[in-house]
């Protein structure tokens, strides 16, 4: 399977037992959601396909998985940190019109007095607030996504038309 | 009387007096700070803060739910993205 037809759901991070079963830590915020009989697991930038067993979910994010032909810890070991993905065909759907925050990643930003300030390359999440980074004239911008600088959110085109605050952009632009 | 209380809330006086004038003058710039321990009181709502976190400025619209909070609260200085996958 190609990288292109998949996504990544995240990594094994360790062994438990002598039988071979696994720990996967999810970075999908939802892995409740995911159909998780067939697996593909990277190894040597190969997408292998692992059929489950059985597993497991646990509460932090993490789950138990037994792969079929991983019946030591010896095998086991061999896949820890290896990143783990699904085909896109099992990405779970979404309702209609739904839109998340992390969905403006790769939109293109204009700011109402400073013009196009370039796509958004980062949406991380901070106490209370979401925070984007773009790049500026070779600089790393961040500004916060709060409703009252939001001006529109054009979809189609990915465009997100913004009102900073003044003063931002010197804050990132007269760093020595 | 807890010592806290009896000494009250602190908040960097320069910080304190750039927005106490916008305020009167109604102008809304963002203030850079890097002084992470000053609380948010109400006369912050509505501004942008630019905290350093001790590698950057992380821009902070202070909102009526974080009064009462310290600036540094909303700059965090670490973050955690997982264990990387070992390179070969």
């Amino acid at each position: 399977m190609d990288y292109n037809e998949s996504f990544k759901i995240g990594y094994i991070t360790k062994t438990r037992g002598l039988k071979g079963e696994i720990q996967l830590f999810f970075e999908f915020k939802d892995p409740d959601l995911l159909d998780l009989d067939l697996i593909f697991i990277e190894i040597n930038r190969q997408l292998v396909p692992f059929f489950v067993s059985s597993y497991k979910l646990q509460s932090n994010n993490t789950g138990y998985f037994f792969l079929e032909d991983i019946d030591h810890i010896d095998k086991a070991q061999e896949l820890l940190r290896k990143s783990v993905f699904l085909p896109n065909t099992k990405m779970p759907e979404r309702e209609e019109g739904e839109f998340l925050i992390e969905d403006l990643k790769g939109f293109n930003v204009f700011d109402s007095n400073y013009g196009e300030l370039g796509v958004i390359l980062e949406i991380n999440e901070y106490p209370q607030q979401f925070v984007a980074t773009v790049s500026y004239q070779s600089q790393e911008v961040l500004f916060p996504l709060s409703d009252d600088f939001i001006e529109e959110i054009d979809e189609e085109k990915k465009e997100l038309h913004i009102n900073l605050p003044d003063g931002l952009l010197d804050v990132y632009l007269n760093q020595s | 009387m807890a010592r806290s209380i009896k000494k009250g809330p602190y908040i960097d006086h320069n910080l304190e007096r750039k927005v106490l004038s916008m305020n009167e003058t109604s102008k809304k710039s963002v203030v850079k700070t890097w002084s992470r321990r000053s609380m948010i009181s109400p006369d912050f709502v509505g501004h942008t803060f630019a905290v350093h976190n001790g590698n950057k400025f992380i821009p902070v619209y202070v909102t009526e739910n974080m009064v009462g909070h310290k600036l540094g609260e909303f700059a965090p200085t670490r973050t955690f993205r997982g264990h990387s996958e070992k390179k070969r």
